[in-house]
């Protein structure tokens, strides 16, 4: 009776979590499919998952060590070390001094899981609801699909081929709710262990009574704790109030047997079908407000326009799902009549449709999925996002299909001493703005500049320092009236090796102005370069 | 009381010619008279000016030698001074960037076609630039006369927008270049006053609804400065 009470107080605790997980959902919804788990336990998962592509690890004894406490400690062993007598936490030291030819290998326990996972994403070829349990065990929920496969025994029996095939040993147990099926696949005698009773029942209680407490999922040290007060088997804690049994050995354990004995439901939290173009953002803090929710739906617009752009494609139908605190999902959903990915207009499209957003006590995360994408033409993606609605674009396009966009130049500083060199051209459609470089505005430029710079016959030479009298240029003699200069541009050594520059602006007696520059190299030259407006 | 009263009479009639002129003036420039127009900053100029500006929306010609380009420059960046593109097309490819800054044309605001050799690329890409109203002022340097038909679709597609086009006749003795054009203009070179600073006597030969006039001035800078000598309004033809 207490535990009863009990453990309905922990169910209305319990949070559901998002309510995408679909554990979550079939708890929240009557289950006409008795619930069936399928636990597969992989005894020798880091090493034979190695095995793949280590021969050693499957020919010879073989373990994984990783650094604990500044030495080498065994993580995990295969079969054959384990039969040497090698385990694991044993120091590598140690484990050497058993078994002499012991190949080691760094522990990844992050590799282990992501190959893991990707083991439970092959394993959807059974269920749809495959979760992973703990570093080396998956549970599939293979509630109403085992008759597709002949029954659960045949369901057990091909993925345990299929397991084979990829080297990799197992043990299964099917039972009603995930705890059993776990302790059953661990410690059951048979394998596959098929439990066809129904959870909750006293069928399963009796099932689970003679396996060791180490099977409820427990942390090393209440195993120990429990074995030193005796309590070895589950049908020990049966006879102990569970009250007791959270006070002197950590809430956890009373949790996991009602979770084994199906008096607690446990939702599993399946891998989620691999959708890539969908994005999320969960919030620190519940957000209600609707320009908050405006902005997010933005901030993932964003970040979906970007994941699109990617893929070459544009989304026809979205949905916005949004986890509310209290469990209960919000989904929009927002239809294109051609595939879009500008962040202005599918914003305009969801603008209306926000508002049917109930935030209740605050949403705290906020997905957006392209349930529907198609490609997009890339035609000129670049031109047509630009500003006042497309016009500098559309000019831009015209003269440029005309004469050739190579001709349209937007002219930016660029970093070089040369005036040759200093114009650079920005992107076209960038117009400047205050963090624009400018040129440095104390040195006088020329409005037109002659490229190449012309050959021009100064008599007398003036000699380095002074400015030009009078020129030669094209035949025709112009007499210089004032001269403001020398400016010195040295030459940039790292790109060509040309002798130093003298710059001079000079006034003609027409009121021209040249710029000339005098080449002090082996012979004095001089060149005009540009022409003062 | 006394003093006012002789007056009265005069201030009542003044209203009426300042409203039938800006009814003309309506007439005269079309639809370009909703946008202020563009004051140069020389008052014997602007004053021989209709409104006392150059006009947006219409095609105005510059001719001279290099300090033409100056002078269109300042043009420029005077439409384009509230944001805004503005698009330079080049005959050649020795129009330089940074001379321009001293004139105002701030770099990044600038785009530049080049190329241009063909009157009638030069023509039609002005109109088209004019047609879009994507740019606030477009200075199109021409190498030879625009025909009638090109010059009259060239007012056309100005008409009605707020840009300010601008015909540069590079080359010197080009003439009328363009016959529809608003205004007319010659800038020339005049020997400076030793200091560097361009000195350019600026000619406006012939306006619709104004009258020419002329100025000496010196460009320092951010403006103009030192009317010196020889700068006097020619008078009502």
């Amino acid at each position: 009776m207490v535990r009863r009470r009990m453990v309905r107080r922990r169910t209305g605790q319990q949070r559901t979590g998002c309510p995408m997980s679909a554990g979550a959902r079939a708890s929240a919804m009557p289950r006409a499919v008795p619930r069936r788990i399928l636990a597969v336990w992989l005894p020798w998962w880091p090493t034979e998952r190695l095995a793949r592509r280590l021969p050693e690890a499957r020919e010879r004894p073989f373990a994984t060590v990783a650094e604990a406490r500044g030495r080498m400690v065994i993580a995990a062993v295969n079969d054959r070390a384990r039969r040497a007598g090698v385990v694991g936490e044993m120091p590598l030291a140690a484990a050497r001094a058993v078994v002499p030819d012991l190949v080691d290998h760094p522990a990844d326990p992050a590799v282990d899981a992501r190959v893991l996972e990707s083991l439970a994403r092959w394993a959807v070829r059974f269920t749809p609801r495959v979760a992973v349990a703990g570093p080396d065990a998956l549970f599939l929920d293979v509630g109403g699909c085992a008759h597709l496969f002949g029954g659960e025994r045949a369901l057990a029996g091909s993925l345990r081929e299929g397991l084979d095939r990829l080297g990799l040993s197992s043990r299964m147990a099917l039972a009603g709710t995930p705890g059993a099926a776990w302790a059953l696949a661990r410690y059951g005698k048979e394998n596959p262990t098929v439990a066809p009773i129904a959870a909750g029942s006293d069928e399963l209680k009796e099932v689970l009574a003679e396996l060791p407490v180490a099977a409820l999922r427990l942390e090393p040290g209440v195993v120990e704790a429990l074995s030193s007060f005796g309590l070895d088997k589950i049908h020990a804690l049966f006879d102990v109030e569970s009250v007791q049994l959270g006070k002197r050995f950590g809430f956890d354990l009373p949790r996991r047997l009602d979770q084994a004995l199906g008096l607690l439901d446990e939702p599993l939290v399946p891998l989620r079908p691999i959708l890539p173009r969908e994005v999320r953002r969960a919030f620190a803090e519940p957000i209600s407000r609707a320009e908050d929710v405006r902005a997010a739906t933005a901030g993932l617009l964003g970040d979906l326009c970007r994941l699109l752009r990617r893929t070459g494609e544009g989304a026809r139908r979205m949905r916005l799902v949004c986890c509310r605190v209290d469990g209960k999902p919000q989904s929009l959903v927002v239809g294109a009549s051609r595939p879009l990915r500008r962040k202005d207009l599918l914003m305009a499209l969801f603008a209306e449709k926000l508002e049917q957003v109930e935030p209740g006590f605050g949403i705290e995360e906020m997905a957006l999925s392209a349930e529907v994408a198609e490609p997009v033409e890339e035609a000129q993606a670049d031109w047509t996002d630009g500003w006042e609605g497309g016009k500098l674009s559309g000019l831009l396009d015209r003269l440029g299909n005309r004469f050739g966009f190579d001709r349209i130049a937007r002219p930016t500083p660029r970093d070089s001493w040369l005036p040759e060199g200093a114009v650079g051209s920005g992107s076209l459609l960038a117009s400047a703005t205050a963090a624009t470089p400018r040129w440095p505005k104390g040195r006088r430029r020329p409005v037109r500049l002659l490229s190449p710079p012309e050959r021009v016959d100064v008599f007398p030479d003036p000699g380095p320092g002074e400015p030009p009298a009078c020129f030669r240029r094209r035949g025709r003699r112009h007499d210089v009236r004032a001269a403001e200069g020398p400016e010195r541009i040295e030459c940039e050594w790292w790109r060509q090796v040309s002798p130093p520059r003298e710059y001079y602006l000079a006034e003609g007696e027409d009121g021209r102005r040249w710029w000339l520059f005098r080449e002090a190299g082996d012979a004095t030259r001089w060149f005009l370069h540009g022409v003062f407006a | 009381m006394l003093a006012a009263s002789p007056s009265a009479p005069d201030s009542a009639t003044r209203p009426v010619p300042d409203a039938l002129r800006r009814a003309v003036q309506r007439l005269e420039s079309g639809g370009s008279a909703r946008w202020p127009p563009l004051p140069l900053g020389i008052p014997e100029i602007d004053a021989a000016l209709p409104g006392g500006g150059l006009r947006r929306g219409c095609v105005h010609e510059v001719g001279g030698d290099a300090a033409a380009t100056g002078f269109c420059a300042i043009l420029l960046a005077r439409a384009g001074a509230h944001g805004g593109e503005l698009l330079w097309l080049a005959r050649g490819c020795d129009l330089y960037p940074p001379g321009l800054v001293r004139y105002g044309i701030v770099p990044g605001r600038l785009l530049v076609v080049s190329g241009l050799r063909r009157p009638e690329d030069v023509a039609w890409a002005m109109e088209e630039a004019l047609r879009s109203g994507a740019v606030k002022g477009v200075v199109a340097e021409s190498g030879g006369l625009v025909g009638l038909a090109a010059s009259r679709r060239l007012m056309l597609a100005a008409e009605g927008s707020d840009v300010l086009g601008l015909v540069l006749s590079v080359s010197p003795g080009a003439g009328a270049g363009v016959p529809t054009a608003s205004s007319r203009w010659r800038v020339a070179g005049v020997p400076g006053d030793g200091d560097g600073a361009a000195k350019w006597r600026i000619e406006l030969l012939r306006c619709r609804g104004g009258r020419p006039a002329e100025a000496v001035r010196r460009w320092c800078g951010g403006g103009w400065c030192g009317a010196a000598q020889g700068n006097s309004a020619r008078g009502v033809r």
